[in-house]
């Protein structure tokens, strides 16, 4: 009985692990054919999953009881069931039950002898019920954090405590470390209702650890002694030299997410700190649970090794120094080394020297097993080596590939990214081969024509380019010239091109799960498909003329700041199709069914949680002007079906921009993927009313289609609004009273027009644009302002007070942008 | 259908597959059974011999074989020098070159070794060769769906 | 181990002896200098049974040392069976070490 439940759930940790790997490669920036759940579950899967099972097997083991076992079976279970995609609630409640039952585990030891250590594990074990619980109740991980860590280091300096029973301590450094324990656990509970005092507390309460254990523990004796000892030792003290780096980042920076101090933070403690533990103790831990010998050996100091550099360089190098390529090597070579930590310890438990008492029979069985034995340890390295080429090459081969440069390098025959790309095309009886070449728009293709055929041909694409008729085996160059939209090609010999000699030249859309660039293309418009063709754009015969009948605008008025400094929000993606002017319905690309997408407000330092849900059929994210980090991990691209949660602290005020930056940028952005995130600059005037308006450009595609891609790169816009309508506050004018003052935030999305904001009839006495007042009452200088100018991507504010009643019009100032649809007016009554 | 080109791919994962099926066949099938079964001394020589063999073929007909045909292809992809370094196909082939030229010098070092009576060292780097041709196949035909 | 000792019966002293090869991994100190091994008797039959403790009941390694004296003892041709007895009381103690277990971890006098 005691050996079999360790057989299989420490390898099914092992495997929990691995997929914790996994969204932790995806964390890093890499893009794998990942679930995103294993990457927004990382920390509870490595934490939880694989540690938690790893504790509880051990306390299993300890207790000989066969209820002790539903701790790690729960954990284990539950990981697993969340990483494949079973509901939420069962996996987290599974993991609940496993720290429960760990719990019981610990009162059950209790029963049996007393000690403080137990009781500390015990308290631990509650630091994991409490963060599964609140998993459960849906709280972020982020701020289970210190729950957390506080299982994994109360459950370790409990053990550290009991074997300092084996020095010559007094009880004053042992009531201390008791002490300091306790001070932990309060930062542990504080943390759960306000996360930077919590945090700190923690942090102090590590450092504080960290002095004990490097002065008082064991480690220190042991460390001089040899072999496994010795390792062991090695092990315990790099740790607590990164349990004293974490404390201090806790200490110092309080409560962060999702920056590189959020990463420092973590990875010090979890991974310098826990992690380190875990190597050291692996020659002890895995013969008691697997009741099988461990042969230790020296090789084994590369894993360790391994880890605490690679750990250097991210927190060093890609942490502080804000290095992408060092945090992403240093990332990628911890996970390296927990697989080569993996490897080093199954090696160690499969590949052991023969006992000498050993049965033997015949002297065939005597050369096998000393072969084994002079075998065993350059296998285990020639497998070390053999797996690290292994990551290593995969690592790079699959680097820098986003969702949509995938796609693009997927065909063979076009790999460019904006350069000249060279395809081969075969012209035979009767097709030509291939029949479908992909390309960026933006690519300048050239073709190599060969008639491989027995008869004459030729290719002409519908741009007009074309090749002479070519005798069987002749070839020829086609410059098809710069692909902006889709072309069809086909042989001009009379019959061949009705028998099937056609082709297309097809744009890459960014759509990286089909991979099939038909099927992607559809969804953009102005490509001809050979399917279905949908026809000339739409056009409006009075783009001021009343709007239809449901036709409601947008509410441009600036919902207040919602309770609270964290804010969460959720948003579906969903492709809709609507009316965007008189007579014209366009399927728009929006955040949350508008254009543009909601407003988002808050105050600096607030964080915003938006959850994003992909409902179309198509690959999308969003950047959000206001947030730091590089764009690969902080703009994660949600395939079609996904979601995924996006988080950032605003740290700076300002008039942001959010929008989709999937490319073609500018198909997403033209076709009203925007919207405004307004943080507050600390102390604003009051003002009666505030007002958000995002200026943007429409390009009409065909009816029901979406915009003509031609006229984004063209610069040639259909009209330009404010909020998504042309001249939509002229039909539902804004409103005021006199003697309000009113303050209008303008965000310009383009994607490519500036605005000049202006109303006409009222001066501004108040311009602020780019993070700063550029004009403010009772300046000494005395001036006004006449426009709020915004380039695209750019946003602020102005302030006026009307001072008497009356009509008064706003609009751009670049005429031609206001006389096509970017004109309204404040109705301001007395 | 089978063209010129094909033929030039069937040489190039033909030779590939002797050189990969042979390494294991020698490793997993026959080294196992000549340990067990023969004595030392017979089996050193055996081994030595075949090893010998083995290396002569690596250098005389797979390195040239791998590396003709492997151009050829590349040609034939509109592989240039500056895609080598781009994400997707590029860093896929790069990889794949960097983990060739890797398990031939692991080779060449496990030769060496086994020569100068390293047997230790010898084994770790037969093992080490052997996963990084797998790696290698494995790359190859992440380059074909890519 | 003389050769007497291989060919003959073990005695408790013997066995005693091979078990100081017996180490704590985590201590590097043996089973014997710790002060866990209460007692060890030897049957005519060639059964050995060692009565001894943890350091700790918690402690996961028990059965990894069962396994560890198991396969010392039994390269006495004349050990026919090994027990280990792992008994709680009396509780271990630090004062049970060695003067040779407390230098290595350290003890001062």
């Amino acid at each position: 009985m005691s050996r079999r439940p360790g057989l299989l759930l420490l390898p099914a940790g092992v495997v929990v692990m691995l997929f914790g790997l996994w969204g932790g490669l995806a964390r890093l920036g890499y893009t794998l054919p990942a679930d995103t759940s294993s990457a927004d579950d990382h920390g509870i899967l490595m934490s939880l999953g694989f540690l938690g099972t790893l504790i509880a097997v051990e306390r299993a083991v300890a207790l000989r009881a066969t209820w002790a076992w539903l701790s790690p079976v729960g954990s284990a279970v539950g990981s697993i069931a969340l990483v494949f995609g079973a509901p939420a609630v069962l996996g987290r409640a599974l993991l609940v039950v496993g720290g429960v039952v760990l719990v019981g585990v610990y009162i059950a030891l209790h029963g049996v002898q007393r000690s403080t250590h137990n009781t500390l594990m015990g308290v631990a074990a509650v630091g994991w019920v409490a963060a599964a619980a609140l998993w459960l109740a849906n709280r972020d991980i982020a701020r289970l954090v210190p729950l957390l860590a506080g299982f994994l280091v109360i459950t370790i300096v409990a053990e550290r405590l009991e074997l300092s029973r084996l020095l010559q301590l007094s009880r004053r450094a042992r009531r201390t470390l008791v002490s300091i324990v306790a001070v932990f656990v309060v930062g542990a509970v504080v943390s759960t209702f306000d996360d930077g005092v919590g945090v700190r507390i923690c942090g102090g309460a590590f450092v504080a650890l960290a002095g004990w254990l490097l002065t008082c523990d064991l480690a220190r004796r042991t460390v001089r002694q040899r072999g496994v000892t010795r390792f062991m030792a090695v092990g315990l003290l790099a740790g607590y030299g990164w349990l004293a780096v974490g404390g201090a980042l806790w200490l110092g920076y309080g409560f962060h997410v999702d920056d590189a101090v959020y990463d420092a933070q973590l990875h010090a403690v979890f991974l310098g700190f826990v992690m380190s533990m875990v190597f050291a103790h692996a020659p002890v831990i895995a013969p008691s649970v697997l009741r099988r010998a461990f042969q230790y050996r020296p090789v084994l100091y590369v894993p360790l090794l391994l880890l605490h550099l690679s750990l250097m360089v991210r927190v060093v190098g890609g942490d502080a120094l804000s290095s992408d390529d060092a945090w992403q090597a240093g990332g990628i070579t911890n996970v390296v080394a927990l697989l080569a930590f993996v490897a080093g310890t199954a090696g160690s438990l499969l590949f052991v020297r023969g006992r000498a008492g050993a049965p033997s029979s015949g002297v065939d069985s005597d050369r096998t097993s000393r072969w084994r034995a002079r075998l065993s340890t350059p296998a285990a390295a020639g497998a070390v080596i053999g797996i690290a080429v292994l990551v290593a090459s995969i690592a790079f081969a699959n680097s820098g590939t986003t969702a949509t440069t995938a796609s693009a390098s997927a065909a063979p025959a076009a790999a460019a990214d904006g350069s000249t790309t060279s395809v081969a095309i075969s012209l035979r009886e009767m097709s030509i081969q291939p029949a479908v070449v992909t390309a960026k728009p933006g690519t300048k293709l050239v073709l190599r024509v060969a008639n491989d055929g027995t008869m004459r041909h030729d290719l002409r694409l519908s741009n007009g380019a074309h090749t002479a008729l070519l005798k069987p085996g002749q070839t020829a160059t086609l410059d098809a010239g710069v692909v902006t939209k889709a072309l069809d090609g086909w042989c001009t010999v009379p019959g061949h091109r009705a028998a099937g000699m056609t082709m297309r030249i097809a744009l890459a859309a960014g759509d990286a799960t089909t991979g099939d660039s038909a099927g992607g293309m559809a969804n953009m418009s102005g490509m001809t498909d050979a399917a279905s063709t949908p026809g000339p754009d739409a056009v409006s015969s009075n783009l001021a003329g009343a709007p239809d009948a449901g036709w409601r605008p947008v509410d441009p008025t600036l919902p207040p700041v919602a309770a609270g400094t964290t804010h969460n929000v959720t948003w579906h993606v969903k492709d809709v199709k609507m009316t965007v002017a008189p007579g014209v319905t366009q399927t728009m690309w929006t955040f949350d069914g508008t254009v543009p997408g909601p407003a988002l407000h808050g105050h600096v330092g607030d964080v915003f949680n938006v959850t994003v849900v992909n409902d179309t059929q198509m690959t999308h994210n969003l950047d959000f002007h206001a947030e730091e980090g590089p764009p690969a991990t902080t703009m994660t691209p949600i395939a079609p079906g996904a979601s995924h949660t996006y988080r950032f602290v605003a740290d700076r005020a300002g008039a942001w921009l959010y929008h989709c930056g999937t490319a073609p940028m500018l198909m997403h952005m033209g076709n009203g993927m925007y919207g405004a995130l307004v943080i507050d600059p600390p102390g604003l005037s009051p003002v009666a009313r505030q007002y958000v308006l995002v200026g943007s450009e429409l390009f009409f595609g065909p009816q029901g289609d979406v915009g003509d891609y031609a006229k984004m790169l063209a610069d040639k816009p259909d009209a330009v609004v404010f909020n998504g309508y042309p001249f939509a506050y002229q039909h539902a004018p804004l409103s005021a009273s006199a003697g309000d003052r009113v303050r209008i935030w303008i965000v310009d999305a383009g994607p490519t027009r500036s605005m000049a904001f202006h109303v006409v009839g009222e001066p501004f006495d108040t311009v602020y644009l780019d993070g700063a007042y550029t004009l403010r009452p009772g300046d000494p200088a005395a001036g006004g302002a006449q426009t709020l100018p915004v380039d695209p991507g750019d946003g602020g504010f102005v302030e006026l007070t009307f001072a008497q009643p009356g009509k008064y019009p706003f609009l751009t100032h670049a005429m031609a942008d206001a006389a096509i649809g970017a004109t309204g007016y404040f109705d301001v009554s007395k | 259908m089978v063209s010129w080109w094909s033929l030039l791919r069937f040489v190039h994962v033909l030779s590939a597959a002797v050189w990969v099926g042979g390494q294991l066949t020698l490793s997993a099938l026959l080294l196992p059974v000549l340990r067990r079964r023969l004595p030392d001394d017979l089996r050193a020589s055996l081994t030595s011999q075949v090893g010998r063999r083995f290396g002569l073929y690596t250098l005389a007909v797979f390195v040239p074989v791998q590396v003709g045909s492997g151009i050829g292809l590349a040609i034939e992809h509109d592989v240039t020098w500056s895609m080598l370094g781009q994400p997707g196909y590029g860093r896929t082939l790069s990889a794949k070159l960097g983990v060739f030229v890797v398990v031939m010098v692991l080779s060449g070092l496990h030769g060496w070794a086994h020569g100068t009576g390293r047997a230790a060292l010898a084994r770790a780097l037969a093992l080490g060769s052997l996963i990084g041709s797998c790696v290698i196949v494995l790359l190859a035909t992440a380059l074909v769906g890519a | 181990m003389d050769a007497l000792q291989w060919l003959g019966s073990v005695d408790s002293d013997a066995v005693l002896d091979a078990l100081h090869e017996v180490i704590d991994p985590e201590l590097g100190v043996n089973i014997v200098d710790l002060g866990l091994v209460y007692e060890v008797t030897v049957g005519d039959e060639g059964d050995v049974a060692i009565r001894m403790t943890l350091t700790t009941p918690g402690c996961p390694l028990g059965g990894y040392l069962e396994d560890e004296i198991n396969g010392c003892l039994r390269r006495f041709p004349s050990v026919r069976d090994v027990r280990v007895d792992l008994v709680w009381d009396p509780p271990w103690q630090p004062a049970a070490m060695t003067d040779e277990a407390k230098r290595q971890l350290g003890w001062r006098g």
